[in-house]
């Protein structure tokens, strides 16, 4: 599914003394299919832009589409469902949202929310279970006895399982080590090329680099750029404007480049990186 | 959430919000005790000019002490109307059955809606321009003179200070529970009373979990930064009793004097 944004504010508590602009007139496209990062500092409103993409939070004003759904500010709560089912969300710590008794009955709580039963619900959140790297085992223990970053694959799994197109993640590998962080992220890569829309929140210039196609900058409750990820990094300039910083192999890229080294245009990933210096030094791959 | 206007505090720097928390606390109770010596239009009309008088001075605007009866209206409405037509006495205009409407109760009515207006506006007033941690302090201190009969007044008042600073925390991890389970098909709000009940669980048991681990948390960062007990702490923020603070008191003896004269 598109999303298209057209001209959405959003104001929280609006008419109140503690009124404040969660968005500015934002206006962007993601295409079916593809890997959208949003960048931006913590209070931008990366947050609320994503809140708008399955309808928790309403625009103020303007316009969003939404595969064939129209969100406007009069449109009503009701009949939100398959929205909600098409466009998954991995809020921020999502370990926070488990609850049930086992873990299979977690994760095929939202599917059965969205009208599956039981039966089939079970088989898919044992699936699901595999999907993000646990033992089918573990189904009948409680959310509670699992360790964080457990916890956090299970709730994971528990979006998952309702099939949804969009996939939206708020920061998912947030507090996770590097080895069960590279496992979701390569999830999330796996998926998208199946066919689901990712839109990422990242504080993690190098994922962005390495998966995303889009990049939307916010800052300030605005939407500041929306380029490819290649043209975004090699703006130090722009980025240092808006107090965000480039990945690792471009920092790095830039310090050769003081020295004598050549890049046509600078690496963001590390594969890159090693792709423009092997000439240079000589080398060859193998 | 968003609608409370009660409990919530709005940073300003008139005189009211630099009174003395203490003195704050004390006179909005004692505003309170007296409110119920008003007993006709004179003495009302004295508490209705000292309450806006109030209002003024820490630079609030009216219209959002108005927002804060609005959650209560229904309740004050219902209250007035049950008075209204259960008082008897006075010769009644209008009788139905049991109801009876007179000028005896049209006046009793409109002294207790001016009660709850008035009540409303003051603790609004406190709590509108005092820090939830100046209101702790400030309850740690009156509660004092309990010590005498051993009553655990520092421990309550840490109890209390911790709640208070936690209670924007747990709002927020509720909102965002909520859209949580609602990004999960969650409808709240929605369908039959028992369907609704059943939808509390999934941010119930989260809620708990998390306080739970919060408490956990927060135990041990206490301990591990030396925290012992209540013994021998000293504060860190004193509490100071200006010269305003005495004449704020003052200002309710004579408020206090001039309603028992006033009243008939």
């Amino acid at each position: 599914m598109a999303i298209t944004f057209e001209h959405v504010t959003h104001i929280y508590q609006p008419d109140g003394p503690l009124a404040y602009q969660g968005l500015t007139d934002v206006n962007f496209t993601i295409d079916e299919g593809s890997f959208t990062a949003i960048i931006g500092q913590t209070g931008s409103g990366k947050s609320t832009l994503v809140q708008h993409m399955n309808a928790l939070l309403k625009p103020t004003k303007g316009i969003i589409k939404i595969g064939n759904r129209t969100i406007t500010p009069e449109t009503k709560n009701k009949h939100l469902k398959p929205l909600r089912q098409k466009v998954g969300m991995v809020f921020q710590f999502p370990e926070q949202q488990l609850f049930a008794e086992t873990i299979l009955d977690d994760i095929s709580f939202g599917p059965q929310n969205f009208g599956m039963d039981e039966t089939t619900a079970h088989k898919i959140a044992l699936q699901m279970l595999e999907l993000v790297h646990l033992p089918t085992s573990i189904a009948e223990k409680s959310p509670f006895d699992l360790s964080g970053g457990q916890m956090r694959r299970v709730a994971i799994a528990g979006v998952l399982a309702s099939q949804p197109e969009v996939l939206i993640l708020d920061e998912p590998t947030a507090g996770l080590d590097p080895r069960g962080h590279k496992e979701l992220m390569d999830l999330f890569a796996q998926l998208n090329q199946e066919g689901t829309t990712i839109i990422l929140i990242s504080h993690q210039m190098e994922d962005v680099a390495q998966y995303a196609q889009q990049v939307l900058v916010m800052d300030q409750a605005r939407l500041v750029r929306d380029d490819t990820p290649q043209v975004i990094f090699n703006d130090a300039e722009f980025l240092n404007k808006h107090n965000l910083l480039q990945p690792e192999s471009t920092q790095f890229a830039r310090e050769l480049e003081r020295k004598g080294f050549k890049f046509s245009s600078l690496p963001i990933t590390e594969e890159q990186l090693v792709k423009q210096l092997l000439p240079q030094l000589g080398g060859s791959h193998g | 959430m968003g609608k409370m206007i009660i409990g919530r505090y709005l940073p300003g720097k008139s005189l009211i919000h630099q009174l003395d928390p203490r003195c704050k606390f004390i006179a909005t109770f004692i505003f309170v005790a007296i409110v119920f010596l008003a007993n006709n239009w004179q003495t009302y009309l004295a508490l209705t000019i000292f309450v806006l008088s109030a209002v003024l001075l820490s630079q609030v605007s009216l219209s959002f002490f108005i927002k804060g009866v609005r959650p209560m209206i229904f309740l004050i409405i219902f209250t007035v109307a049950l008075q209204m037509l259960f008082t008897p006495g006075g010769h009644p205009f209008w009788q139905w059955g049991i109801f009876s409407l007179s000028a005896l109760s049209i006046r009793n009515g409109l002294f207790i809606f001016m009660r709850f207006l008035l009540i409303i506006f003051i603790s609004t007033l406190l709590t509108i321009t005092t820090t939830p941690l100046q209101m702790a302090d400030a309850v740690g201190a009156i509660l004092k003179p309990l010590k005498i009969v051993h009553f655990p007044v520092e421990e309550v008042a840490l109890m209390l200070s911790i709640a208070l600073q936690f209670i924007p925390l747990l709002s927020d991890e509720t909102t965002k529970i909520m859209n949580a389970q609602r990004a999960r098909g969650v409808d709240f709000g929605d369908g039959s009373i028992l369907r609704q009940i059943k939808a509390i669980i999934p941010i119930l048991i989260p809620l708990f979990v998390s306080s739970f681990n919060i408490a956990y948390d927060l135990s041990i960062a206490m301990e591990s930064r030396g925290y012992q007990g209540s013994e021998n702490r000293s504060k860190y923020r004193q509490l100071k009793w200006h010269f305003q603070d005495s004449l704020v008191m003052l200002l309710f003896i004579v408020l206090t004097i001039i309603l028992i004269i006033l009243r008939s």
